[in-house]
């Protein structure tokens, strides 16, 4: 340590970094399993059994639900014990129930929302901390998976505005993009800009590499555009990037190898590795992005698991099931979430991109039968 | 936000400045210099924050580097953002100004004998550019110019292709020892707030107290704020930035004769919701200068 004996300089340290935060801010974090594949491991046991003990101490409904089921955050001592971490199903959140708010109630929270196309609509509490560790997931990703690094790439936005779509999630995530990053919006009243946004892809260096984002029917429907009129030459440093569904027009759903080359040759990219999918819900506060190799990367910090439908029960690396996301970072919700698609999650999988970890396979969304049965034996804890 | 906008002549080159102004009672001016590869557009959010707490913001894109400003980052030198920062501070005597990351280095170089500035805050600061450097990319560069050794003419430096002119600038103007900032801290007749990361892998917490100590040896009025945990990625995570940037603005309140503990801190859902609005704005007004047109 340097001597500060008998110099006019003043010291002071502020103490209010969490650790998962300084976590949420190393660099290279995805390569943590390249380097030591029980480091991964170690990490999700440390900062999920934190967020255990934090959601059971001010979530009294959580409480009551671990308590019934005999689980305390004692019994995590290896990575395996977190599969019998209590779930809280998509359908608590479509109902609204207290029982998913984390808190005081005094605390200030934003309740983001799903669209609601199926019907129901979820509603999420997230507080100010839930909300930047969400956005730190997606700088993150951008960089480490998209490989994106530099500060200043142009993002092409071709989800709602949030003052058409107040609160909605897939708009909100933009809206806070739109702060991260260089941002510009297409989408008025519903309405994709079409000629305008030609215009300004046009415009942008050829050298220049921009991100599109949006829904997969829009990006299709801007493809079918460029079909029509000829392709433009976008730099292949360029990506673009599929978030949400297909919504009311999953009747318009294509193959995805089919949608990837319509779009590569849309935006004249010689081959597809710049067409990324991503995953995300509501419910979710991690963003799971597409390597060039067409992965989605678990980020080191959330347990995915695949599940038997029936009992819940964790099914072994690459056999199919229900997913469950156990995610540390929501301080205002639990993030313990039984989620509404069934795929398959393949261990420790080293991609040729270079990050040996999690890959997450989503097949199909299931009926609500197996996840409803979870909630209504929630609510009647809460009650 | 975005009052008003200005453009410098440097030569043949430009340089754009953008003013924010608080809404309510003006308490001082806060001159931002962004971190390397990053616009002054984006520099919004520190900017609102500084606004939102009755300070007035200078932010500019500095020449050679992304935004507005005349040239492309390939061509980037520390010397010149260290003019151009002068050039800036032209506009906004009495300023606080405000260093981040690689940007502190040149905003020492451009505060040394000059008086004109009130105090000067540096967050995540380059002391040793030498280091930082090995440490960003992973190969000494400074050792191999030294050496004499070949290099590629251009390097990525954070995703950036750039010139190995950068590290030659460097070099000639003096920009890379600890011992060349301590000298131009010595020139800084001002307060001086380091406020580091104890985790940050880029810029050695020690490092920062030794250039520290040798100025304040040397009379200079020395502040280090260390905060535990942090790391470099400000940008990365918003929960870090605010750490940051919120004991930044206290230092900026001090500096201009405010109570730091009256400090106005937004929510993210606050400052979504005006980089939000602002971006709706600006789309609407370039909507209607088509229709006008």
């Amino acid at each position: 340590m340097t001597d500060l004996h008998e110099i006019s300089l003043q010291e002071s340290v502020i103490e209010d970094i969490d650790p998962l935060d300084t976590i949420l801010g190393t660099d290279e974090i995805y390569q943590l399993g390249n380097k030591d594949a029980d480091a991964i491991d170690a990490l999700r046991l440390r900062f999920t059994r934190q967020a255990v003990d934090h959601h059971r101490q001010h979530n009294p409904a959580y409480d009551r639900y671990c308590e019934s089921l005999g689980f305390g955050s004692h019994r995590l001592s290896s990575a395996a014990d977190l599969a019998t971490i209590p779930l809280l199903s998509t359908g608590l959140f479509k109902r609204g129930d207290q029982a998913i708010r984390t808190g005081s109630g005094q605390d200030e929270v934003i309740l983001t929302t799903s669209s609601g196309t199926l019907g129901t609509v979820s509603v999420v509490p997230r507080d100010d901390v839930t909300l930047k560790r969400f956005f730190a997931s997606v700088a993150i990703g951008k960089r480490e998976v998209l490989g994106v690094e530099t500060f200043d790439r142009q993002v092409f936005d071709l989800t709602p505005a949030t003052r058409d779509a107040p609160n909605v999630w897939v708009s909100y995530v933009m809206a806070g993009v739109g702060v991260l990053y260089t941002t510009r919006s297409y989408v008025r009243r519903d309405v994709l800009a079409m000629k305008e946004i030609v215009a300004d892809l046009a415009a942008v260096p050829e050298n220049e590499g921009v991100n599109i984002v949006g829904p997969p029917p829009l990006l299709l429907d801007l493809a079918k555009y460029l079909e029509a009129r000829g392709p433009l030459r976008l730099s292949p440093k360029s990506l673009i990037i599929a978030i949400g569904g297909w919504k009311r027009r999953e009747n318009e759903i294509i193959d995805r190898t089919v949608f990837d080359e319509r779009l590569a040759a849309a935006f004249g990219f010689p081959d597809t590795a710049p067409i990324r999918d991503s995953y995300n819900m509501v419910e979710l506060n991690t963003v799971l992005f597409e390597c060039a190799f067409k992965a989605k990367h678990s980020p080191p910090w959330i347990t995915v698991l695949a599940r038997d439908p029936r009992t819940l029960a964790a099914m072994p690396s690459g056999q199919p099931g229900l997913l469950s996301f156990l995610d540390p970072t929501p301080l205002s919700y639990p993030g313990f979430i039984l989620s509404d698609d069934f795929g398959t999650v393949v261990q420790r999988k080293q991609c040729p991109c270079g990050i040996t970890g999690d890959v997450v396979v989503f097949e199909r969304r299931v009926n609500r039968i197996e996840s409803r049965g979870c909630a209504l034996k929630l609510q009647t804890i809460g009650a | 936000m975005n009052d008003e906008e200005l453009t410098l002549t440097l030569g043949t080159d430009k340089l754009v400045v953008t003013i924010d102004r608080p809404a309510g009672e003006e308490r001082g001016t806060v001159l931002i210099v962004p971190p390397f590869g990053m616009s002054a557009e984006r520099l919004f959010s520190t900017a609102y924050l500084m606004t939102l707490n009755g300070l007035r913001v200078y932010r500019f894109d500095p020449r050679n580097h992304p935004g507005r400003s005349t040239g492309s980052i390939e061509a980037f030198r520390l010397s010149e953002l260290a003019i151009d920062t002068a050039a800036v501070l032209d506009l906004c005597p009495g300023a606080v100004v405000l260093g981040i990351s690689l940007s502190s280095r040149a905003v020492m170089r451009a505060l040394a004998g000059r008086d004109d500035w009130r105090a000067v805050v540096l967050i995540t600061p380059v002391v040793d550019l030498q280091y930082t450097l090995r440490e960003v990319m992973g190969v000494d560069l400074v050792r191999i110019v030294r050496s004499g050794e070949e290099f590629p003419d251009r390097n990525l430096v954070l995703g950036y292709e750039v010139d190995k002119v950068f590290v030659n600038d460097s070099i000639e103007h003096d920009l890379v020892e600890p011992a060349d900032t301590v000298a131009d801290l010595l020139r800084c007749r001002r307060p001086i707030v380091f406020i580091a990361g104890t985790d940050d892998p880029w810029v050695n917490m020690e490092d920062v107290r030794k250039v520290a100590s040798q100025a304040a040896r040397g009379g200079r009025s020395v502040e280090v704020i260390a905060i535990q945990a942090a790391t470099h990625q400000l940008y990365r995570n918003p929960v870090l930035a605010t750490a940051y940037f919120n004991c930044a603005v206290r230092q900026c309140l001090r500096a201009t004769g405010a109570d730091p503990d009256k400090i106005v801190e937004p929510s993210f859902a606050q400052i979504i919701a005006a980089a939000e609005a602002q971006r709706m704005d600006l789309a609407d007004r370039a909507n209607l200068e088509m229709y006008d047109g």
